[in-house]
C-alpha cells in the first residue's frame, strides 16, 4: 500500500481510474450476474413450472382415475425437454403415483417414497438438481402434486459461460480504460504536477518571486490561487524580515555601541543580585573586568564605599537592592566607591531601574547607571577651597585698606597739625624779626626766607597733605563700600535720582545745565550705595561737561529679564576708546590737571555695582558725550 | 565752663595729644586736663576715683577719647563708662581719624556725646567743650544730646 | 366412485342447480341398477362439487329432478325418450354402457382391462349445456366431437 501511495499521481490516477472501472464493471456485471442467474433461474423456474402446469394438466385425470398408464403417459412428454432429468407425481396423500426418469438419471434423494402434500408451488436445488413441486389443481379440487427435477448442470453451464464472458469483458474494458484514462488524468495532475515542480524550484533557488499561472477555476484553481497568495506573504514577510533584521542589527550595533562606549557605567543585575551585564565604563570605575564581576554574587563591601562625610556606606542602600526589594526605582545616591588602582575612592551617583517581566509579575533585571563626578567634586571642592581664599583673601586685603588707610592717616593728623604749628611759629618769628635791627641785605634774605621760601614750602607740604588725606579717605571709603553690609530692598529709582540731583543743585548753579529724567523702574539694592553710584556718576557728567556748549543730562532706562539698566547720558566731552576700561581702574584721573577728585569716583560705582550682582558699561566718543549704563538687579 | 572740669583725654599718639592740647589752649580752654596713653589707663583711673569715693558732681570729669588704642581701645572704654552707674553720667567726646558710618553709629549708639574726625577743626571743638561745659553745672547729662562737629 | 371424479372435469349449464351449494346434488336413477347402493353408500358421506349427494329413483315424469341421471342398462331403448325430455333440462346423462353415448347419453363408462373408459358424446353434452373438460375428453372416446373454442 505504501508503494502505491508513492507512485506518481499519473499513474495513481491512471490506475485509480482502471480500478474503479474494472471494479465498478465486476460489480456492475455481478449484479448483472446475478440478475441472469436470477432471471435464468426464474426462467427455469418458470419454465420447469409451465412444464409442470401443462404435464400436470395431463396428470389430472390419470390421478382422478387412477389411471396410472395415462400418468406415465403424460410425463413421457417431458421427454422433449432435455434439461427435465426426471419427475414424479404424487398422489393427494402425497404417495408416489408415478414417475419419470431420463436416462442417465440417479435418483439420490430417493423420491419414491411418500412425501408430504404440497399445496403450493415449491422450488428448491438440491444435489439432484433444480426441483420443483407443483400441486395439481383442477377447479378446486387438488388431485396431487407434480415433482420435476432439472438438471443442476444447465444453470450451471450456464452460469459458467455468462462468467466467463464477463470476465473477459471486463478485461476488456480494464484495457481499453487505460487510453482514455491516461490521457484524461492529465486534466488533473498536469495542474498539480506543474505546481509541485514550481514548488520545487521555488525551494530550491529560494526564489520567491514566482507565481503560479491559473489553469482553470476549479479547486485546483484555487490551490493556485492559495499557493500564489501564500508566496505574495512569503515575499511580502520575506521582505519585511530583512528590513526588520537590518534595523534590528543596526539597533543592537548602536546600543551595543552605545553601551559600551557611554560614559555612564551601566550594569544590569539578576534578581539574586549577580551581575549580567556590565560596560567598559563600569569596569572602569570597579577595577574589575566584566567577566570577574560576572563570577559570583555581587558584593560591594569589597569596594570600602563611603558616604559623602566619609563614613562606611550601609550595603542595604545600594539603590539595586533596594529597588530590587520594593521594586520601585531609586534615584541618584551617593556614594564613594574605592578604585584599587587611582588608590583613591570615586564619586558616583548611583541609581537603579528594576526591569520587570513582560507580565509585570516579577522583576527581570534591574538597571543600574553609575555617574562618576569625581572630578567635578575635586573641581568643585577646589572651587570652594579657591572662593574661600578669594573671601579670605578678599576680606585680608580689606582689612589692610581698611587698617592700613586709617593707620596712615594718623601721621598724616600729625604732619598737618605740627607743619600748622611751625607756620604759627614762624609767624611769631615773624613779628619778632620785624623788631630785629637788620642791614638791607640781611633783612631782604630774612624776608625772603619768612614770606617766601618759608610759606612756599608748607604751601606745597599742605596740598600734598590734603592729596595724601584724600586719597586715604577715598581708600578709606572704597574699603567701607567692600565691607559694609548691604540693605537691599525695592528701591523707587523716580525718587532716589530725583534726590540725588537735588543734592547736585549747588554744583549746577550758575552753569547751563539741565538734567533731565524719565520714568525709572524699581531696581532691587541698597539705597545708601545706589545713591553713591548716581551721586559719582551724574557728578562725573557736571565734572566733564563742555564748557562752551549748554549741558545736558539725559536719564533714561531700559530692561531686561534679568536688571533694570539706567543710563545715564550726557553731552560732555566723551572719554577716548582706549580709556574705556581703565576709567574704572583706581585712582586713574582722565585729566588729573583739569579737575579735581582722586580718581576713586567711578572705581566705587564699579565696586557696588559689582556687589549688587549688577552691571557696569560705557559707551562715549570724544567730542561726542558719553553714555553710562548701569543694570542692577530688577525689583520683586 | 567750669574751672572745675577735668578733661580725661585718652590718645596713644604723642603728637595727636600735643597738637590737641596745644589748639585747646590756644581756643581758650583752661581746664585741667589729664591725658592718658591707652584705655586701660584711664579705665584704671576712673575706677580708682570711684574707689576712692570721689564725687563726680563735685568734680565732673569730660572725656575725649581716640578710638584707636592699644590694650583697651576707645569703643571699649565708651562701653563700660556708659555702663557703669555712676561713670555713665561722664560725658563723652570720641576723637578719631576714622570715619566709618558704622563706628560713628556704635559709638553713638554705646553713648558718646559727639563725634569728632580727625584732623579737628579745633574752633568747632572748643565750641563743643563750652556747649558741654554749660551742661554739666546740672547733675546728669542728658546723654541723647548729640552735638553735630 | 367416479362420479364424483369426472364431475369435477364438466360444468354444468348455466342456471343449473349445481351452482347452488345450498341445494343437494340429485343423482337419479331411471330403471333397475345395482349401483344404486352403491352409490347410496358411497355419496351418503361423500359431497359432489361440495354437496350434500340424494340419490333418488326416477320416472319419466320426474326425470329432470336431478342434476345426473343414470340410466340403466336394460333402459336402453328409451334413451329418445329421455333425451326429449331432458333436452332443456341441464341433467347429465349417464350410461352404463357404449351404446348409450350412441344413443343421447353424453357420457357412458366401460370397463375394459380393469379400467374404467369413458365415451363421451360431445355434440350432445353441448347442445345441452354442458362443457366437458378437455382433460376428460383426453381420457375418454369421444363420439360427435364439437370444436370446442
Amino acid at each position: 500500500m505504501k508503494r502505491f501511495r508513492d507512485t506518481s499521481i499519473k499513474t495513481k490516477l491512471i490506475m485509480i481510474i482502471i480500478i474503479v472501472t474494472v471494479m465498478s464493471s465486476i460489480i456492475g456485471f455481478s449484479g448483472v450476474l446475478f440478475y441472469e442467474y436470477d432471471n435464468m433461474r426464474s426462467d427455469l423456474e418458470s419454465e420447469t413450472g409451465m412444464s409442470a402446469a401443462l404435464v400436470g394438466e395431463f396428470c389430472v385425470t390419470p390421478l382422478s382415475f387412477l389411471d396410472e398408464s395415462g400418468a406415465e403417459e403424460a410425463l413421457d412428454k417431458l421427454e422433449i425437454i432435455p434439461y427435465i432429468i426426471a419427475a414424479y407425481v404424487y398422489d393427494e396423500d402425497g404417495k408416489l403415483f408415478s414417475y419419470y426418469h431420463k436416462q442417465d438419471y440417479l435418483d439420490i434423494s430417493n423420491h419414491r417414497i411418500k412425501i408430504d402434500p404440497i399445496r403450493e408451488d415449491t422450488s428448491y436445488t438440491n444435489d439432484d438438481g433444480f426441483n420443483f413441486i407443483k400441486p395439481i389443481h383442477y377447479g378446486d379440487h387438488y388431485y396431487g402434486s407434480l415433482q420435476l427435477i432439472a438438471s443442476n448442470d444447465r444453470l450451471a453451464s450456464g452460469l459458467i459461460n455468462y462468467f466467463i464472458m464477463v470476465i473477459i469483458v471486463i478485461i476488456f474494458i480494464g484495457l481499453i480504460s487505460i487510453f482514455p484514462a491516461s490521457s484524461l488524468q492529465s486534466v488533473i495532475s498536469n495542474p498539480v504536477l506543474s505546481l509541485a515542480n514550481l514548488t520545487q524550484r521555488i525551494t530550491n533557488n529560494k526564489d520567491y518571486s514566482v507565481r503560479a499561472k491559473k489553469y482553470a477555476n476549479d479547486e485546483i484553481g484555487l490551490l493556485y490561487e492559495g499557493f500564489n497568495n501564500m508566496l505574495d506573504q512569503i515575499e511580502r514577510r520575506d521582505r519585511h524580515r530583512d528590513i526588520v533584521e537590518m534595523a534590528l542589527r543596526e539597533s543592537e550595533e548602536f546600543h551595543r555601541v552605545l553601551f559600551e562606549t557611554m560614559i555612564q557605567g551601566v550594569i544590569y543585575f539578576s534578581p539574586e543580585g549577580k551581575v549580567i551585564n556590565a560596560n567598559i565604563a563600569a569596569e572602569k570605575l570597579f577595577n574589575m573586568s566584566s567577566a570577574e564581576l560576572k563570577i559570583s554574587k555581587f558584593d560591594l563591601s569589597y569596594w570600602n564605599v563611603i558616604y559623602e562625610d566619609g563614613t562606611a556606606f550601609d550595603n542595604e542602600e545600594f539603590p539595586p537592592w533596594i529597588a530590587m526589594n520594593t521594586a520601585k526605582k531609586v534615584e541618584n545616591k551617593i556614594m564613594g566607591i574605592f578604585n584599587y588602582k587611582d588608590n583613591d575612592h570615586h564619586w558616583v551617583m548611583v541609581s537603579a531601574i528594576p526591569i520587570l517581566n513582560e507580565t509585570g509579575t516579577d522583576i527581570r533585571r534591574i538597571y543600574t547607571t553609575f555617574n562618576d563626578f569625581t572630578t567635578r567634586k575635586k573641581i568643585e571642592e577646589e572651587r570652594e577651597i579657591l572662593n574661600k581664599e578669594l573671601i579670605d583673601k578678599n576680606t585680608e586685603l580689606e582689612q589692610i585698606v581698611y587698617v592700613t588707610s586709617h593707620d596712615l592717616r594718623s601721621p598724616l593728623v600729625n604732619i598737618q597739625g605740627f607743619s600748622n604749628e611751625i607756620l604759627l611759629s614762624i609767624n611769631e618769628l615773624k613779628s619778632i624779626s620785624n623788631k630785629m635791627l637788620l642791614n638791607k641785605n640781611d633783612q631782604e634774605t630774612l624776608s625772603q626766607i619768612l614770606d617766601v621760601d618759608i610759606p612756599e614750602s608748607f604751601s606745597f607740604i599742605e596740598t600734598s597733605i590734603h592729596r595724601m588725606d584724600a586719597l586715604l579717605k577715598g581708600l578709606l571709603k572704597l574699603s567701607r563700600y567692600g565691607r559694609v553690609n548691604l540693605k537691599i530692598e525695592n528701591l523707587d529709582m523716580n525718587q532716589l535720582t530725583k534726590n540725588v540731583i537735588k543734592t547736585m543743585e549747588y554744583k549746577i548753579k550758575g552753569k547751563n545745565i539741565s538734567i533731565r529724567k524719565d520714568h525709572l523702574p524699581k531696581c532691587f539694592g541698597d539705597e545708601d550705595q545706589i545713591i553713591q553710584v548716581f551721586s559719582n556718576i551724574i557728578g562725573n557728567a557736571v565734572k566733564y561737561m563742555d564748557k562752551f556748549d549748554d549741558g545736558i543730562i539725559n536719564i533714561t532706562s531700559s530692561s531686561s529679564d534679568k536688571y533694570s539698566v539706567y543710563h545715564i547720558q550726557d553731552n560732555g566731552i566723551g572719554i577716548e576708546k582706549q580709556f574705556h576700561d581703565k576709567v574704572f581702574e583706581l585712582f586713574h584721573r582722565l585729566s588729573p590737571s583739569e579737575s579735581q577728585g582722586e580718581g576713586l569716583g567711578l572705581t566705587i560705582v564699579k565696586k557696588i555695582v559689582d556687589r549688587h550682582n549688577g552691571k557696569i558699561s560705557l559707551s562715549s566718543e570724544i567730542g561726542k558725550g558719553s553714555t553710562f549704563f548701569v543694570a542692577l538687579p530688577k525689583h520683586k | 565752663m567750669k574751672k572745675e572740669v577735668t578733661l580725661l583725654v585718652a590718645e596713644d599718639d604723642p603728637g595727636h595729644l600735643k597738637l590737641l592740647i596745644n589748639n585747646l589752649r590756644r581756643a581758650g580752654v583752661k581746664n585741667n586736663i589729664l591725658t592718658f596713653q591707652d584705655g586701660k589707663e584711664i579705665i584704671d583711673f576712673l575706677f580708682s576715683e570711684i574707689n576712692d569715693g570721689i564725687e563726680l558732681s563735685k568734680s565732673p570729669y569730660l572725656m575725649l577719647l581716640d578710638i584707636r588704642m592699644p590694650k583697651i581701645d576707645g569703643m571699649k572704654v565708651l562701653e563700660i563708662v556708659k555702663s557703669d552707674k555712676k561713670l555713665s553720667i561722664i560725658p563723652v567726646i570720641m576723637l578719631t581719624t576714622a570715619d566709618d558710618p558704622n563706628d560713628i553709629d556704635l559709638c553713638y549708639e554705646l553713648g558718646c556725646n559727639t563725634y569728632i574726625v580727625k584732623p579737628v577743626d579745633y574752633n568747632n571743638l572748643s565750641n563743643a567743650l563750652k556747649k558741654l561745659g554749660m551742661f554739666l553745672s546740672v547733675i546728669e547729662i542728658p546723654n541723647t544730646v548729640k552735638l553735630i562737629s | 366412485m367416479f362420479i364424483e371424479k369426472f364431475t369435477r372435469f364438466i360444468d354444468w349449464p348455466t342456471g343449473s342447480n349445481v351452482t347452488a351449494l345450498n341445494k343437494p346434488f340429485i343423482i337419479g336413477i331411471y330403471g333397475e341398477t345395482d349401483i344404486k347402493d352403491e352409490l347410496v353408500q358411497i355419496y351418503g358421506k361423500q359431497n359432489i362439487l361440495d354437496k350434500e349427494v340424494k340419490v333418488k329413483n326416477l320416472g319419466l315424469k320426474n326425470i329432470n329432478d336431478c342434476d345426473l341421471l343414470i340410466i340403466a342398462e336394460n333402459k336402453l331403448a328409451d334413451m329418445p325418450k329421455i333425451t326429449e325430455f331432458l333436452k332443456d333440462s341441464k341433467v347429465l346423462t349417464i350410461g352404463e354402457t357404449a351404446d348409450f353415448a350412441e344413443e343421447g347419453a353424453m357420457i357412458a363408462y366401460v370397463l375394459k382391462d380393469n379400467k374404467i373408459r369413458f365415451i363421451i358424446n360431445q355434440k350432445q353434452a353441448v347442445d345441452c349445456g354442458f362443457k366437458i373438460s378437455h382433460l376428460l375428453l383426453n381420457l375418454a372416446e369421444v363420439i360427435n366431437p364439437v370444436n370446442q373454442k
